[in-house]
C-alpha cells in the first residue's frame, strides 16, 4: 500500500502541495485583511456608502451631550435638526437691524419699475454691488434686477443670485447666495438660531452675522446697515460658510 | 528535510501569501450608483400653463435660468420632482425650504440635500411666501421606475416687489442642469403667445449625482 501511495504521490509532490496550500491560505488571510467593505474616493461619492449598515437616528432623536456625530450614516443630522427646532431664534435689533420682523419699512414709491440694464442703472449709485469684480470662485448667476422708482428714476433696490464654486466653503457640489442691497430696509423676516446670532462689521460698516446650526441645514446670512440708503445689504445662503459670505460681502463694497 | 525545516519553510510560504495579499491591489470594481431627481412646475395646478420662457426677467424672454407659470394669487406653491436610482432606494434626499424674502419681494428657496447632508443646490420660487413643513421632506424615489414627490413649500404673492402680478417665476441654480428642449417654445416676448402650453408631465430642470461602494 505505502509503495503504491509513494508511486502515486510521491513525498516531494505532497510537500509541494501542501505548501502551496499554506501559500494560498496566507494570500486569502491577507485579502481578507485589507479588503475593504466600502470605500468612496471622490468627495461627491460618499452619498449611501453606509447605507444599510448603520441604524439612521429616529425622528424623535436628539443629540447625546459630547458626542460626535458620525456624518457617515444617513440622517445623522436629525437629533441635531430636532434641537434646533425647539431652540429659541432670534427676534430684535443688532446693529441696527432687526431679524425675524414680519414685515417693515419698505421705499416710499408709488410706482416700481424693473430695469433690465442693471449695470448702468446701478453705476455711481450706492447699489452698486460691484458684481464686476466679485472674489475668486464667485460668478454672477443670470441677470440681476434692479428696482427704480417710475417716480423721480431712482434706483431702490438691486438683488442678484451669485454662485460659488465647490470648495472647502461649500457644502456640496457648489453654492448659491442671494444678495440685495435695499432703500429703506433695515430689517429681515428670516429666524435665525439665537445663540448663532453675532453682531460685526463689514467694510467698516455695522453688520450682523447669523450661522446655521450643527444640523447643516437652514441659512447663514451676513446683514450690513448702509446708512446713506438708510437701508441694508443682504448676503444669504444655505451650503456656503458663513466665513465665505463675509469674504463676499467685503467685495460688494470694494 | 527536517522538521524545523519544513515548519520554517511553510511560515515563510504562508507570511509571504499573507503580505501578497494585504499588498495586491483589490480586484474588486466599485459600483457607482446613479441617482437623478428633476424638477417639474410648480404650480397649484397639475396642468401648468408657461407664461414665459427661459429668462431672468421677463422683457426679453429668449435665454436665462427661470420659467413663469400661471398661478393665481394666494394659490399653493408647490415641489414637485421625479426621482430614480440605480441602487433601488425609496429615498435619495430631503429638501430643505428656506424664507428669502428681501423688502418687499418674496421668495422661498427649496434646497435638496442628499441623505447625508451634503447640499445637491436647489430651486429658487420667486413671488412667492414661504410655508416651511416643520420637518425637511423627504424625496422619494424607486429604482424601478421615477417616483413623484411633491409638497407645498409656499403661496404665490400678488403684487410682489410692487410691481409684478401673481405668478410663479421657477429659477434653477446652476447644478440644475436646464432641459434645452423644454419649453418648445423660443421666445415668449408676447406673454398671450406662451399661454396654454400643456407642459405638465415634462421636467425642466434636473440633477444627477453618484455614489459608490464596494
Amino acid at each position: 500500500m505505502q509503495a503504491l501511495l509513494r508511486r502515486f504521490l510521491p513525498p516531494r509532490l505532497v510537500l509541494s502541495v501542501g505548501l502551496a496550500s499554506i501559500g494560498i491560505a496566507g494570500l486569502l488571510v491577507g485579502r481578507a485583511i485589507s479588503e475593504p467593505t466600502v470605500r468612496a474616493d471622490d468627495p461627491n461619492l460618499q452619498v449611501d456608502q453606509n447605507r444599510g449598515q448603520a441604524t439612521p437616528p429616529g425622528p424623535d432623536s436628539t443629540p447625546i451631550p459630547g458626542a460626535t456625530p458620525d456624518k457617515t450614516i444617513p440622517d445623522w443630522y436629525v437629533p441635531y435638526l430636532n434641537q434646533e427646532k425647539v431652540a429659541p431664534k432670534f427676534h430684535g435689533e443688532i446693529n441696527g437691524i432687526q431679524l425675524g420682523a414680519a414685515s417693515g419699512p419698505t421705499p416710499s414709491c408709488a410706482k416700481t419699475e424693473i430695469e433690465p440694464n442693471w449695470a448702468v442703472a446701478t453705476l455711481g449709485t450706492p447699489f452698486d454691488l460691484k458684481l464686476k469684480a466679485l472674489p475668486d470662485r464667485v460668478s454672477l448667476w443670470g441677470e440681476p434686477r434692479v428696482g427704480l422708482c417710475a417716480d423721480d428714476g431712482r434706483v431702490m433696490w438691486a438683488m442678484a443670485i451669485l454662485q460659488v464654486a465647490s470648495g472647502p466653503y461649500v457644502n456640496g457640489m457648489g453654492g448659491s447666495v442671494q444678495v440685495g442691497r435695499w432703500e429703506s430696509v433695515r430689517w429681515a423676516s428670516q429666524e435665525f438660531l439665537a445663540d448663532r446670532v453675532t453682531a460685526g462689521t463689514i467694510a467698516g460698516r455695522p453688520a450682523v452675522f447669523a450661522d446655521v446650526g450643527p444640523s447643516g441645514f437652514g441659512q447663514a446670512a451676513v446683514f450690513v446697515l448702509d446708512k446713506e440708503i438708510d437701508g441694508s445689504t443682504m448676503v444669504i445662503s444655505s451650503n456656503v460658510s458663513l466665513d465665505y459670505l463675509k469674504i463676499i460681502a467685503e467685495g460688494l463694497y470694494r | 528535510m527536517s522538521r524545523f525545516w519544513f515548519r520554517l519553510t511553510a511560515l515563510f510560504v504562508f507570511a509571504t501569501g499573507l503580505v501578497a495579499g494585504v499588498l495586491l491591489p483589490s480586484e474588486a470594481s466599485a459600483t457607482t450608483y446613479t441617482y437623478y431627481v428633476t424638477s417639474q412646475p410648480g404650480t397649484n395646478s397639475g396642468t401648468a400653463v408657461l407664461t414665459c420662457g427661459w429668462h431672468s426677467i421677463c422683457t426679453s424672454g429668449t435665454d436665462g435660468n427661470a420659467l413663469d407659470w400661471q398661478n393665481s394669487s394666494s394659490s399653493a406653491v408647490y415641489w414637485r420632482s421625479w426621482s430614480s436610482n440605480t441602487q433601488g432606494i425609496d429615498w435619495v434626499g430631503r429638501v430643505s425650504v428656506q424664507n428669502r424674502d428681501q423688502g418687499t419681494c418674496h421668495t422661498t428657496y427649496a434646497e435638496l440635500k442628499t441623505p447625508l447632508g451634503t447640499s445637491m443646490d436647489g430651486i429658487y420660487f420667486l413671488h412667492t411666501a414661504s410655508s416651511i413643513p416643520s420637518s425637511p421632506p423627504y424625496v422619494m424615489s424607486s429604482g424601478a421606475y421615477p417616483v413623484t414627490t411633491y409638497f407645498v413649500v409656499g403661496s404665490s404673492v400678488s403684487n410682489d416687489c410692487e410691481t409684478w402680478p401673481a405668478h410663479l417665476h421657477q429659477e434653477r441654480t446652476s447644478y440644475w442642469a436646464k432641459n434645452s428642449y423644454f419649453p418648445t417654445r423660443a421666445t415668449c416676448d408676447n406673454d398671450a403667445g406662451c399661454q396654454y402650453d400643456d407642459v405638465w408631465g415634462p421636467y425642466h430642470s434636473k440633477i444627477t449625482w453618484y455614489a459608490s461602494g464596494y
